[in-house]
């Protein structure tokens, strides 16, 4: 169960942090000589501070001040007034896709020095962030799937393809998540559909595939915002089918509810938080001992057993059993959220995607 | 008498800076952030920009904003009509009773709207609830889920609103004179027609604060409309803190936040005016 | 006509209270199902809050935020009401329906005006934040509840022991505040139970560094559904319940509520 809250709470979009008391301003600025480290609060942050901080403390020395953050809706500006004042509010900040690429339009970032993160080899360049120069300011630290999960009571025979969600038979029966920066259904049409996420590049492209989303909307019986309720009525067999997350799923199947997750043959939808670090931070290699420490494939693995995400170095460098493999990820090439197209179109998408979904 | 002006002065002077610095400044900066604009390398500045009002006037928001009116108005009559009679009701409980209703009342009323809003879902879900008993009834074969849809909202933000619906409008009936019911009723007046003609002119300036204080309270809903109905059942106020919280774009949402004011505003304006008409 | 009246009056108690029955038949469920009729009988929902660590947190970040907001409005109504009452002042009368105004609007529009507010200084997530935010939005209560407090003070009791050459002080502390603290207690008490339960203003000023009791609900719920929500509602009215209870028990509960006995 615990597993089940972290992950969810980790995205990071809806996040909300953990309870600190009145005094909790005065330790953010206290925090001196440790390195101040950022991540989506709650259960998140606190398994970070239980298995990955201590970990970090016992191999290089360095403490770590643990807190947690905003949205990132919310600590962008704040960082951009930070970046004003020369100052940074914490060294090291874990962020979700889109407000990684918003930042980055604001120059608020410090560029890190690859030469200072071996293990930066590890990871695929999806997961190095770099901006038009080439210079590196994210670092992917986890990641997460979105599949196709079903009642098994009630679909008997897994669906293969995403496909599934268009197909007339269940009408009025499906839920899909209801905010665009967390469903990234459009990728998921333009895979299906369009043969890869490339047709969203331009907005005749986008168009053509609201067009095509458009036509499973008569199918969509909840588009949920608290995934509670999806879950709920995943188990119960009232909606049998929908995009949900793969691990969360899966431990509801291990407490005996009759609910599978499907990778689909198009794969799963992987979304991912990253490192980032203020512009004005200061202890510079604290910063990237800390970076390269999480894209080592030891961390990587510990992530996975104890936090359940999934994986963003090569699976192969990892020592994860084939079982807690699928329990977090799958061998299938994932669907990557294209950030930059919603970011560049976010009002428009929002638009979009909110008349589509009331009509 | 001028030293006490002056004692006076200096007594208001912490509340003045309190209300100054957090009533009327932050709603200046509402007023202000609505006409700022977006910008890609500074987030967002100041500047006298109408685009996010020019943003407004599509169909889509107008139709968000028609369907939450809509909305509140069905919610105001039909607590009205619950509320009403138990009002009445209400003034003539013996003390004792009295109390105990009131401080009930006074606890649905204060109870968080999330936890009302989850209530009802559990409610109205297939597994817990109330079509579980409609079954048992024998009205329906098999139990259904009743929510996401627009007799959820309705139930949930009926449910939150009616203890306020309640205590706006039992003052006026404890302070009616219950001796013009019986005088009616002495000269030959049916019950109901007592009641038509006497209680509801009496209580007419409850009835309309109630309602309008009914209305605004509903336009702010955020949680039920979200938990208890489907995307097309969303508030303006859904899509104002969606703007501001989700989509980090705050000049937007502090355009819908204005337009929301002017529209509550508006609301309270023309039913006091049409009250005030009526009388005179 | 009684016999209407009976049903109707039943019927309507039903819809009240029935929905709270249910909630709190879910809440003692022996398992982690929101069942309704309850399987098995158990009170470990009950535990959890007070048992979970992270719940506990959350309950004493709300009972802090709360009684400090509940205080820090009474100390700003105080003065507002009192010169009103004394002086009639003009100026004093626009304070108090300033001081009204928040509460009337639709709490997103303060919700977002805090955002901006405390954001464009610099003072994200501070707890302090949602502590003022509060006290401001919810003024209009002490503000209401003093004003009629004071207005059963006898003013020319006043003006007597003011001839018999009381001081301004002496005359508040023995004639005018025995009568107007219960009200002012009254005011307190609203003001604490709506800062309790709240939600989108605690969220929009400090719900990413602060969980308050309604964000950590809102939150739990989307991770998916356990009776502990259940148990938390009844143990949310059961508070209301005991604060409401107080107030009628020390001052008198329809008055505040504007009715005449």
């Amino acid at each position: 169960m615990a597993l089940t809250i972290g992950r969810r709470k980790f995205l990071g979009v809806t996040a909300a942090a953990a309870a600190t008391t009145l005094a909790a301003p005065a330790i953010v600025k206290a925090a001196g000589s440790k390195l101040r480290i950022g991540t989506f609060g709650g259960y998140f942050e606190e398994s970070f501070e239980k298995f990955i901080y201590p970990a970090f403390t016992e191999k290089t020395g360095i403490e770590v001040q643990s807190f947690a953050t905003p949205v990132p809706s919310v600590v962008v500006p704040q960082l951009k007034t930070a970046a004003q004042t020369k100052t940074a509010p914490m060294d090291v900040i874990m962020f979700s896709g889109v407000a990684r690429a918003e930042g980055a339009k604001l120059g608020v970032y410090k560029t890190l020095d690859d030469k200072k993160i071996p293990n930066l080899s590890n990871l695929p360049e999806r997961f190095q962030d770099r901006d038009a120069e080439g210079g590196l300011y994210g670092v992917g630290a986890l990641s997460w799937f979105i599949t196709l999960c079903t009642n098994t009571d009630e679909i008997p025979e897994a669906p293969t393809s995403w496909s599934a969600l268009w197909d007339e038979q269940y009408k009025d029966q499906i839920g899909l998540l209801a905010l665009p920066q967390n469903a990234w259904m459009l990728e998921v049409t333009a895979t299906t559909f369009f043969g890869g996420t490339d047709i969203l590049s331009t907005r005749e492209g986008l168009e053509q595939v609201f067009d095509k989303l458009r036509e499973l909307v008569p199918n969509v019986r909840l588009w949920y915002r608290d995934e509670g309720s999806f879950q709920q009525a995943l188990q119960d067999g009232e909606i049998p089918m929908g995009q949900y997350y793969h691990d969360v799923a899966g431990l509801a199947a291990a407490e005996g509810f009759p609910v599978r997750s499907t990778m689909p043959k198009e794969g799963g939808v992987q979304d991912s938080g990253y490192w980032i670090s203020p512009k004005y931070a200061e202890p510079i290699d604290e910063i990237h001992e800390f970076i390269n420490f999480t894209s080592s494939p030891e961390t990587q693995s510990l992530l996975a057993r104890s936090v359940g995400t999934a994986p963003v170095v090569d699976l192969d460098l990892t020592d994860l059993t084939p079982e807690e493999i699928s329990a977090v990820t799958s061998t299938i090439p994932p669907i990557t959220p294209r950030y930059d197209v919603f970011v560049e179109n976010k009002d428009w998408i929002t638009e979009t995607w909110n008349e589509m979904i009331s009509s | 008498m001028s030293e006490k002006g002056i004692a006076n002065k200096l007594l208001l002077l912490p509340s003045s800076l309190v209300i100054g610095a957090f009533v009327i400044v932050p709603c200046a900066l509402v007023l202000l952030a609505s006409l700022a604009s977006i910008s890609d390398s500074e987030g967002w500045v100041f500047a006298l920009d109408l685009s996010n009002f020019a943003r407004f006037f599509s169909w889509f928001y107008i139709e968000r904003a028609l369907f939450s009116i809509g909305l509140c108005m069905m919610v105001v009559v039909i607590s009205l009509l619950l509320a009403y009679p138990f009002a009445y009701f209400l003034s003539g409980f013996s003390a004792k009773v009295k109390n105990i209703w009131l401080i009930y009342i006074l606890a649905q009323l204060t109870l968080s709207e999330v936890l009302i809003a989850f209530s009802w879902q559990i409610l109205l879900s297939r597994k817990s609830g109330l079509s579980n008993i409609l079954v048992s009834l024998g009205l329906f074969d098999k139990p259904f889920a009743m929510t996401p849809s627009a007799t959820g909202v309705l139930l949930g933000l009926v449910y939150l609103v009616i203890p306020f619906m309640i205590l706006l409008l039992y003052p006026a009936f404890s302070r009616m004179d219950k001796s013009l019911v019986e005088a009616a009723r002495t000269l030959g007046a049916s019950p109901l027609r007592s009641f038509f003609t006497v209680v509801v002119p009496t209580t007419k300036s409850a009835i309309i604060s109630s309602s309008v204080t009914v209305f605004v309270l509903t336009l702010g809903a955020v949680i039920v409309p979200q938990v208890l109905g489907a995307p097309k059942h969303w508030t303006l106020s859904v899509l104002i803190m969606d703007q501001a919280v989700f989509n980090s774009n705050v000049p937007f949402a502090s355009a819908l936040a204005v337009v929301l004011l002017l529209l509550s505003g508006g609301v309270i304006g023309t039913i006091f005016f049409l009250g005030k008409g009526k009388t005179a | 006509m009684t016999f209407l009246r009976r049903i109707y009056l039943a019927l309507f108690a039903v819809y009240l209270l029935g929905p709270i029955f249910v909630i709190a038949a879910v809440s003692f469920n022996a398992k982690k199902f929101l069942a309704f009729p309850p399987r098995g009988f158990s009170f470990r929902w009950y535990v959890e809050i007070f048992a979970a660590e992270e719940w506990l947190t959350s309950l004493t970040a709300s009972l802090t935020i709360a009684l400090s907001s509940a205080t820090l409005s009474v100390v700003i109504a105080l003065p507002i009401a009192y010169v009103v009452w004394s002086r009639n002042l003009r100026y004093a009368k626009a304070l108090l329906s300033l001081g009204i105004a928040p509460f009337i609007l639709p709490p997103v529009i303060m919700a977002l005006a805090f955002l901006l507010m405390f954001s464009s200084i610099g003072m994200y997530g501070w707890a302090i934040n949602v502590v003022i935010a509060h006290a401001v939005f919810l003024l209009a209560l002490p503000l209401v509840t003093i004003s009629l407090g004071l207005e059963s003070v006898d003013k020319e009791l006043v003006e007597a022991s003011r001839t018999m050459g009381a001081t301004g002080w002496t005359v508040f502390k023995t004639v005018i505040f025995p009568i107007a603290a219960p009200f002012a207690f009254a005011g307190f008490a609203f003001c604490f139970v709506i800062s309790l339960n709240e939600y989108i203003i605690a969220l929009m000023t400090v719900g990413f560094t602060v969980e308050t009791l309604p964000i950590k609900i809102f939150n739990a719920l989307r991770y998916g559904y356990s009776p502990v929500i259940a148990s938390i509602a009844v143990m949310f009215l059961v508070i209301n319940v005991i604060v409401f209870s107080l107030i009628a028990k020390f001052s008198n509960l329809p008055r505040i509520l504007g009715a005449q006995e």
